[in-house]
């Protein structure tokens, strides 16, 4: 790993203006199109790292070892992170810049990833949701950018199977779902007693600040995705793992302090989402958000200040989803390789690909850079 | 079920090795695909199972009225489980709307509710088993399933009779099914068929390549319910555990033909339209030698079912049980080639649906 840590320090300490000179985290005008970054499987059977934007070109294709699932930035450097599908075990640490590989990391001995990472809003450190090689119950490991990535500490998650978490307003406090699926590779082992839950921890001290479940009758909906908002409202994204016909909650909001609400969708839409949904997030406002059900092959959009269902973009396989800089719209990533825009408040669905559309697989997370 | 797709999607298409190589089935080609898969086989398969599922309502109620017809509802019952086993691999548009699949075919009920579900159901004497009751009702009790426990059960001599509860049931049953087959014809007539032969007309499929993603599915995932669950549910992972009673239509004696009509359909699919099919469209691609041997494999797994004969006894004997593990891995294998074929065609089956996380 080449790191140069006294220039890494100047990059760290760098002002706003001097971090966003560089080219790919200047603020996109609309002839350059958002930039957004995904895992992918290219048509060689590979796996990539893509950066693209929504005209349609393709900035940077960075191989990776292996399946990878999601991709977070950096919030004042051009370094992208590519998480190992679980149960992976690399970070993969990309510039965006200079288009290289600016360091490999592994995992613990033993330690597996989930596939889900977040950087600490000052820079400094890297969060990876992963699996214990003893205690069922997971961990948020915490690796110092400064130092190398070495882990620096680690926290339970206080239930099995952490998988999405996300920092919320105040900067301090992490949000973590805990999908409640024991694994031994792929395979699920502990259908019939699964307890997933929301939990809130403080992320320096590890304290558990709030624990949240859905109704007992609901213990096999795993809480595996979710997103925050600037208001911390939280979207929750839930793959049953009972029974296709059974009626249960797939999507869900939480506030501190209040009980996990499901989301009340139509049934004429519930009844084809296959009890799966993919991915959740906002969008720029706060005030929407978007839902996907890759095995429904539609994108559920939300009303979340109402809490209420608004309408529903097919997508053929979308899942990867990431808000644009306009209220209400919303990125769609599909496994068939198309990238959509979609509208919370009207049915138009754009192509980002007019003509014809990469041959990749897009996988199931995509982020904006 | 489908991580067989990982398999596949490591190898390369085989138009790879072909030269020169040719460019993928245009939007024309798939345009005229799609419409002779809709006209051909999709709107004519949901118009038979309307008609049949009439002829067995109508059967239903003439020996519920005048009694002596078990042997004509049998016969009528078969013919419509047979029609709805030839459109059985549509599993896209209206029929996943309302759980419409699992109420027209709730099987395989691996929860085992729904013995217990309808013998509580028979035994309601002041039921009135209208459309609303069948409307709320679980979907144990909405399908085919319920229908032939009613009319092949040990019970059905003394009470699938004038007068009895196992009558009006079966005639609301019946009445239940033929509402919805019509609901989801009219459906495809109205909706389903313009959003696939126009899709420029909406907001779901983004060509006419993305149309024919669905039907391209449709053609080839069945083979792995036929394997999962149609053929290794039933026969466990050794003769030991195999057991006939868990098979999809024994009690009609149809296991073995559902399977026949099934590949019959999905053949059709692959090599019955006109004036395209995705053999021509392989053959179009310089992979007419694979195209023909995809064919021939149809020909020959579906000769294999057609030489078995169904089981009378729950016991599947030691000849049988080798017959149809060697038909599971017929079947396993055909998959791998339809997936190799869709690779040739340029059409992603799906990623991320496929394979969760």
């Amino acid at each position: 790993m080449e790191i140069n840590r006294r220039q890494l320090l100047s990059w760290l300490a760098a002002t706003p203006a001097l971090a966003t000179a560089a080219p790919l985290l200047a603020t996109p005008t609309a002839a350059e199109g958002l930039r957004f970054a995904s895992s992918a499987r290219g048509s060689d059977g590979h796996y990539y790292l893509k950066i693209s934007n929504t005209l349609g070109e393709q900035l940077a294709s960075h191989r990776l070892p292996e399946r990878a699932h999601q991709v977070v930035t950096h919030p004042h450097q051009p370094w992208v992170y590519s998480l190992a599908r679980r149960p992976g075990d690399f970070i993969d640490v990309f510039n965006s810049d200079t288009l290289q590989t600016q360091a490999l990391i592994t995992t613990q001995p033993g330690y597996r990833l989930y596939g889900h990472a977040q950087v600490s809003p000052d820079g400094r450190y890297l969060y990876t949701s992963e699996r214990h090689p003893s205690d069922l119950e997971g961990r948020l490991v915490v690796r110092d950018i400064l130092a190398d990535y070495q882990v620096v500490r680690e926290m339970s998650t206080r239930g099995i199977g952490p998988h999405e978490f996300h920092w919320m307003p105040d900067g301090q406090t992490l949000v973590v779902a805990n999908g409640g699926i024991q694994t031994d590779g792929r395979e699920k082992l502990n259908l019939d007693s699964m307890q997933p839950s929301l939990v809130y921890l403080d992320s320096e001290s590890g304290e558990l600040l709030e624990k949240r479940s859905l109704h007992q009758d609901f213990h096999q909906c795993s809480i595996r995705h979710l997103d925050v908002a600037p208001d911390g409202q939280v979207v929750i994204a839930l793959q049953y793992q009972g029974h296709p016909i059974d009626q249960v909650p797939l999507i869900a909001a939480h506030r501190r302090g209040e009980e996990l609400a499901e989301l009340q969708l139509p049934e004429r839409i519930r009844s084809q989402l296959k009890q799966y949904c993919g991915s959740a997030c906002f969008d720029a406002s706060g005030r929407f958000a978007a839902v996907s059900a890759p095995r429904g092959n539609l994108t559920t959009l939300w009303d979340m200040q109402e809490r209420r269902f608004l309408n529903a973009a097919y997508v053929a396989d979308g899942c990867g989803l990431a808000p644009t800089t306009r209220a209400g719209e919303f990125l769609v990533s599909s496994g068939l390789g198309q990238i959509f825009t979609i509208q919370a408040l009207s049915e138009e669905r754009q192509p980002v690909y007019a003509a014809n559309p990469p041959q990749v697989n897009w996988d199931n997370h995509m982020t904006l850079i | 079920m489908l991580n067989k797709t990982s398999l596949a999607g490591l190898l390369l298409p085989l138009a790879v090795l072909a030269t020169p190589v040719l460019a993928e089935p245009s939007a024309e080609d798939w345009q005229t695909y799609n419409r002779a898969a809709v006209e051909q086989q999709i709107l004519p398969g949901y118009n038979r199972l309307v008609n049949k599922l009439d002829s067995l309502h109508q059967q239903i109620t003439n020996h519920c009225d005048q009694g002596n017809q078990l042997a004509q509802v049998k016969s009528t019952y078969r013919e419509a489980m047979d029609a709805w086993q030839a459109i059985q691999h549509v599993q896209f548009g209206p029929i996943t709307l309302f759980m419409r699949n699992y109420a027209i075919q709730y099987w395989p009920d691996k929860r085992g509710t729904g013995a217990r579900q309808i013998r509580q159901a028979l035994n309601q004497s002041d039921q009135n088993y209208d459309a609303d009751y069948f409307r709320e009702a679980s979907v144990s009790l909405q399908g085919f399933p319920a229908l032939e426990r009613v009319v092949f059960g040990n019970e059905a001599d003394n009470r699938f009779q004038p007068g009895q509860n196992h009558c009006r049931f079966a005639q609301g049953l019946s009445q239940h099914l033929l509402g919805t087959a019509r609901e989801l014809e009219q459906e495809w007539q109205n909706q389903e068929k313009q959003r696939l032969l126009n899709p420029e007309s909406s907001q779901y499929f983004a060509s006419h390549a993305a149309a024919a993603v669905p039907l391209m599915k449709s053609l080839a995932e069945p083979l792995l319910i036929i394997e999962d669950y149609k053929l290794e549910y039933v026969l466990g992972d050794s003769p030991e555990e195999a057991r006939w009673q868990r098979s999809e239509s024994w009690r009609s004696g149809q296991t073995l033909s559902n399977i026949q009509t099934n590949l019959a359909s999905l053949q059709e699919l692959y090599s019955g339209l006109e004036p395209i099919s995705v053999k021509s469209l392989l053959t179009a691609e310089g992979e007419g030698g694979f195209a023909e041997s995809v064919d021939q494999e149809f020909d020959r797994i579906q000769a294999q079912v057609a030489s078995l004969s169904e089981p009378e006894a729950a016991e599947i004997d030691p000849q049988l049980d080798r017959q149809l593990r060697e038909l599971e891995t017929a079947i396993s294998d055909l998959y791998e080639q339809l997936e190799l074929a869709m690779g040739v065609l340029n059409i992603h089956l799906g990623f991320n649906s496929r394979d969760g996380d």
